[in-house]
């Protein structure tokens, strides 16, 4: 557990320097030295990920079980997966300014993971079955997703109050055409929503086979199911009725949000809990 | 060889002037020949925009005369032309058309065309045949300048005009141009040159509305789109992506009442004002809708005034590169000037080596052909060796730009004059 931990550490200390370095790009100054600032925190964040790829493997290979099988290194791979969709998306479409957001939300996901209490390092009670590990991972890659999309969402909502002022130079120069953006956020939105929806048929078809499972009083049902709706909603008011915007971008926001409180607060507010034998 | 300039651009000569010297397409090209055939150029390039007619020689002196004197062909009157024509050889001549092509002398700072039209130039002059070694390389060496400001230094960066700054705008929010639907409001010249600049970005549809619909129909079918009655445009900007207004209303045409109708039926859509009318065609509140993003004249301007300081401030770094191009051109125009004497050089040595085994011939019938080999190769080491130091001392000296006496020198201590000129005379043929 120690050696993992330890490369962590370093991956965290590279997403920290990356994401400070994405901000200081996306707010600086000097036009001239945004772009070679962002391309340096690219690079730190991409040497980040290859450490952080060796430590996931350090985990499989410490606990001879999937990285998701603790919520410790599932964190740590819902961070992986955020990083590696942002530079997908710098090589794809030169999407540094999302990294101003992306980064810092990777970071917090690893910190956190780094800052668990030890028992929550312990197996996840109903982790023992393949079933639930695929539940687990189709879901967590929706959470990236999700995680994406708010910092999509978020960019947008920002140039929609600068275009809205008039500040068209600056900050404004460095961030993606607002129609870019808010497609983008809603496609990382459904490609998330169909993935936490693939979870969680696959995670209540599991828990109806566990007798001992009983599904109302588990203390993540809700909230999950909270979120897909918030979702859910905004797929149907962005991809059926046309909505986007300001109001759509607002409930991406909300859903990641309630990601966070399904995940992260659930899991630290009642450890072992979901799916745990009561 | 010498680089000869003459030439008026904006700067030095009214358009009353410019106008009578503006040479067409066709005219550059017969105009080079006349300066090969009558004034003794060896090579010759006529750069001939709406801001400057330059004429570019290659030729044994630096007289600008015969430059002129073809400009006074065209009819301008000589007082007039001497007051308003500039002159410059070699090192200048080159300085100024790198910062030509680098924009350094357009008449808006780091302008885009002025590159395209030297490469043109050129391209010209070599359709007609009179470039040639050294003009070629001049403005090659121009248009490496040029391209290294546009991507090396901000001194054609950003929109540096109001119809310019609406498609960057344009750009801002959708991004790619591309199948969006355009609006123009008012058939103004504003509205022509800012929707032809659409046009080009590739939009899916343009319409014109204006009060006289005949003027809208004349605009729509100028850019390839569809006219629309002026009382028709509130239900036509239900599909507009863009709407860019300027007519000449004396109040405001675009009201908040039949916006604020028309935004939910949008969803979101963002819809892009420009307004570059005054007074305003578009009521002011409008741009607090949701989803509505509007831009007056002043916003652009205040873009505009902005992009202008930051391309001045980019001058110098633009200069560096201008004389730094300018410096390499400089230095192969100075060793090319040896390459004659070099070449008849090398000649000389050749046919002494030739001239002595001929010479020799029957006298080493005797040797095995292996042998003759031999003492053919010994003769031109030899010659060889022995002209290691003085082919080496032409390119020093001609490196150094000195006077032509060290070469003169040379050329005197080989007996080289004769052969050179010989050469010259059945090289021109």
């Amino acid at each position: 557990m120690f050696e993992t931990s330890a490369i962590l550490m370093l991956v965290l200390t590279a997403y920290l320097g990356a994401a400070v370095l994405y901000v200081a790009s996306l707010v600086a100054r000097d036009s001239e030295r945004a772009r070679p600032t962002a391309r340096l925190a690219t690079a730190l964040a991409g040497v980040g990920v290859l450490a952080h790829t060796l430590g996931l493997f350090a985990l499989v290979a410490e606990t001879g079980r999937s990285p998701y099988s603790t919520v410790y290194g599932a964190l740590a791979f819902m961070a992986w997966l955020v990083v590696l969709m942002q530079l997908g998306m710098v090589g794809w479409a030169r999407l540094y300014a999302l990294g101003a957001i992306s980064l810092p939300v990777a970071f917090l996901m690893l910190l956190c993971a780094l800052a668990l209490p030890p028992e929550l390092r312990q197996l996840l009670p109903l982790l023992r079955q393949h079933t639930m590990a695929a539940h687990i991972s189709i879901a967590i890659l929706g959470y990236g997703a999700f995680a994406v999309a708010f910092g999509l969402a978020v960019l947008y909502l920002l140039e929609n109050r600068l275009l809205k002022a008039r500040k068209l130079r600056g900050l404004l120069e460095r961030l993606p055409p607002l129609r870019t953006t808010e497609e983008l956020a809603s496609r990382f939105a459904a490609f998330g929503h169909a993935m936490l929806s693939l979870g969680l048929i696959i995670g209540t078809v599991a828990g109806l086979r566990e007798a001992r499972f009983h599904f109302w009083s588990d203390p993540k049902v809700l909230p999950a199911l909270i979120t897909w709706g918030i979702y859910t909603a905004y797929l149907v008011l962005r991809w059926g009725i046309g909505w986007r915007g300001r109001t759509a971008s607002y409930l991406l926001v909300a859903g990641f949000v309630a990601v966070l409180v399904t995940f992260v607060g659930i899991n630290l507010l009642f450890p072992g809990m979901h799916g745990a034998v009561r | 060889m010498h680089v000869v300039l003459v030439g008026v651009n904006h700067r030095t000569a009214p358009v009353a002037v410019r106008e009578r010297l503006a040479f067409g397409k066709a005219g550059v090209g017969l105009a080079a020949r006349r300066l090969l055939e009558n004034h003794g150029a060896r090579e010759a390039v006529l750069l001939s925009t709406c801001n400057r007619t330059e004429v570019y020689a290659a030729a044994e002196h630096a007289d600008p005369k015969p430059l002129v004197r073809l400009l006074l062909d065209c009819g301008v009157p000589e007082k007039e032309l001497a007051a308003c024509v500039f002159a410059h050889h070699d090192r200048e001549a080159a300085h100024h058309l790198h910062r030509v092509a680098a924009g350094l002398d357009s008449m808006v700072l780091g302008e885009a065309q002025i590159l395209g039209q030297v490469k043109e130039a050129l391209a010209l002059a070599t359709a007609a045949g009179t470039a040639g070694a050294t003009l070629d390389r001049l403005f090659c060496s121009a248009v490496t300048a040029g391209k290294r400001v546009r991507t090396e230094t901000a001194l054609a960066r950003g929109a540096v005009s109001i119809s310019h700054a609406a498609v960057e705008l344009a750009r801002k929010v959708f991004g790619s141009l591309r199948g969006l639907h355009a609006m123009i409001l008012g058939a103004g010249e504003m509205s022509k040159v800012t929707a032809r600049l659409l046009a080009n970005d590739g939009v899916a549809s343009i319409f014109v509305a204006n009060r006289t619909f005949e003027r809208a129909q004349q605009l729509a079918q100028l850019l390839g789109g569809k006219a629309v009655r002026f009382d028709e445009f509130p239900k036509q900007m239900l599909q507009a992506d863009m709407v860019v207004c300027s007519t000449a209303a004396p109040h405001p045409v675009v009201r908040l009442a039949e916006l604020r109708r028309l935004v939910p039926a949008r969803r979101g859509r963002p819809l892009l004002l420009i307004d570059i009318a005054v007074p305003r065609d578009v009521e002011p509140a409008v741009g607090e809708l949701d989803g509505v993003f509007l831009f007056c004249i002043d916003d652009l301007q205040s873009v505009v005034q902005e992009n202008l300081e930051e391309r001045k401030a980019e001058i110098g770094a633009a200069e560096a590169i201008v004389c730094e191009e300018t410096e390499r051109f400089v230095a192969w125009l100075k060793s090319a000037a040896a390459g004659p004497l070099l070449a008849a050089l090398q000649r000389k040595s050749e046919a002494v080596v030739r001239g002595e085994l001929d010479k020799m011939g029957g006298r080493l019938q005797h040797l095995s052909e292996r042998d003759r080999e031999l003492v053919e190769v010994l003769a031109r080491g030899v010659a060889k060796r022995l002209l290691r130091e003085p082919i080496l001392a032409v390119k020093r000296f001609a490196a150094a730009g000195e006077p032509r006496h060290p070469l003169d020198t040379v050329q005197d201590l080989f007996g080289l004059a004769e052969s050179q000129s010989a050469e010259a005379s059945t090289g021109e043929e």
